[in-house]
Order: structure tokens, then sequence, then C-alpha cells
């Protein structure tokens, strides 16, 4: 092999060593819906994982209604019913900088409760609350994988 | 949301999304995009053909780019002249010598040890998230949880008075 050779295939095994995967496209996310009160001071063990975070509110029970995960791909919109006729629409448009860029809206009826564009970064989770629910709120927690 | 946005025709979107499907669109134009697209499935149809076809257009641009181009010479090459045994081995002390290709294998190895070191620093801010717009039927709240672990929005009422028991900020 000759010494150009060797060079260039260093050069090319640099870029692309150094280069970002930009071909995924396949996403995973993880919807929660919790059910947080003063009935009790129960935390759903299915919620351990951020359990520390839901520490930080006023509430002293949480319970975990329904957990569903999408396996999914950029540019698919997803629809979710939510508990009180509410329904979470997830719209995941684009990877940008090891970020996942979502939009999510929250609408109840005609109303628009809710409607935000954000960046994920991988594993990370938000939590969407407030929502009036019996003798409670709704918390949604969103989280992605990619 | 503004109204405006996700009524604007898909004609006026159109040329935006090719722009967009090579990430080249930003600021507001991007968001009028994003909200156009969640609310359109036949823009969002038109996105996916873009996409697929720039995906099918870089692979076989990268296909044709593994071409052996090693034949290629400029300026074309001539037959060496003859040389004295004296003179060839000073043109063969001086041809390894030449270190336009030393500095560049120098630049590749440096540039490969950069992008390993790069790799290995692995993702540095986990589990961030960055709100990049937010609109909401009443009064928002935003929290970011512990070190950006967690980052909660807390929606009230219109006429609630905000108060959940949140102490980060």
């Amino acid at each position: 092999m000759t010494r150009p050779a060797v060079v260039a295939l260093l050069l090319l095994a640099a870029i692309t060593v150094s280069a970002p995967a930009r071909s995924q496209s396949s996403v995973s996310l993880t919807v929660q819906v919790i059910h947080a009160s003063n009935a009790g001071t129960s935390v759903d063990p299915a919620l351990a994982k951020i359990r520390a975070q839901l520490g930080s509110m006023k509430y002293s029970s949480y319970k975990l209604l329904e957990t569903r995960p999408f396996s999914t791909t950029l540019g698919a919109k997803h629809a979710m019913p939510l508990p009180g006729g509410r329904t979470l629409d997830l719209y995941p448009f684009g990877l940008s900088g090891g970020s996942l860029e979502l939009l999510v809206t929250i609408t109840d009826g005609s109303k628009r409760l809710l409607d935000t564009t954000f960046r994920l970064s991988n594993n990370g989770t938000i939590l969407v609350g407030g929502p009036a629910h019996g003798d409670g709120v709704l918390l949604v927690a969103i989280s992605g994988s990619f | 949301m503004n109204p405006n946005v996700e009524d604007r025709k898909c004609g006026t979107l159109e040329p935006a999304l090719s722009a967009f499907a090579d990430d080249e669109v930003f600021g507001p134009e991007r968001d009028a995009v994003v909200r156009h697209l969640a609310a359109c499935e036949a823009c969002r149809r038109t996105l996916d053909t873009y996409r697929r076809v720039g995906a099918a257009l870089r692979e076989r641009v990268s296909v044709h780019s593994g071409r052996d181009l090693s034949a290629i010479a400029w300026p074309p090459r001539r037959a060496a002249p003859a040389l004295t045994r004296r003179r060839r081995l000073l043109y063969d002390v001086t041809r390894w010598f030449d270190p336009w290709p030393v500095l560049a294998g120098s630049a590749a190895l440096v540039a490969l040890v950069i992008g390993v070191l790069w790799l290995a620093s692995g993702p540095e801010p986990s589990n961030r998230v960055d709100i990049e717009r937010l609109d909401a039927a009443g009064p928002v709240m935003v929290i970011p949880g512990n070190g950006g672990r967690m980052t909660i929005i807390w929606l009230f009422d219109a006429d609630d008075q905000p108060e959940p028991a949140a102490t980060e900020t």
C-alpha cells in the first residue's frame, strides 16, 4: 500500500469515527400517566425511577394509572387518550445535536391546555402536571430513548 | 397555538419542507413548519418522501464515491529522466522526506485521536430537556429538576394562583 493510500485511509477513518450517527430515525417514547393526590401517602413502586423528582411536589400519594410505550419513527404522530376526556398528541419531528425534538399538545375538547416544542436528550424525561383529576391532579411523564 | 399557522395552505410551506428535511430551517420558520406538520398529514407524507429521497441519494453518492481514483494523476506523469546512481539515491532520500504526506498523515492521526477522545468522553449533560416553545391555556410554571434530570411543566387553570410546592428552581 502506498503512503498516499495510507494517509487517505487514516483520514477516512478519522472522519468516520468523528461523524455522529445521523441515519437513526427510530425512537422509543414512554408515556406514564400518574394520579397525584393527598389521599394517603403511598407512591406506586413502578414510579421508583422518578420518585425523587415527585418528592418536590406538594402531593403525598402517586398512583401510576397507565404506562404506554411507543416505538415510532421521526415524523409519525401519535395520539393517546388521557383521563377526563383529554388527549395527548406526540409528534417526534427531528433528531438534532443528539437530542430528540418533540412537539407535545394536550387538549381538553376544543381547549388546548398545552402546546410545546422541546428537545429531549437520550433517556431524558419531561413531566407535565396540573390538570385536575379526581381529588388530585394528573401528571404525564414523557421519556424518550433513541 | 396561533390558528393561522395550522390554517396556512400547504403550498405556502412546501418549499420549506425540502429544506426542513435537510435540517436547514431555523427559528420561527422552523416552528411554523413543525406546527403545520403536526396538524397536516399530507405534508408529513411529503416530508417523509423528501427524507427518503434524500437518504437514497446520499446512499448512491456514497456507493459511487467508493471508486478507485488512484490511477488519476495530475499533472500527467511523465517518464522520469534517467538518473545517475548518486542522483537516484538523493532523489529517494528527498522523496522520503517530502513533508506533505507526513503532515497529512499526522493531521489525520490527530483527527483520529480527537474523534476517539470525543467518543470516549460520552454523552455529557445526560437527561437534559430544553424547552424551545411553550403555549398554554393558563399560567405555566417550568421547574428544572435535579441537575436537569427531569423538567416539570406545571399547568394552572386560568383562575388558579400558581402554588405547587415545588422548591427547585
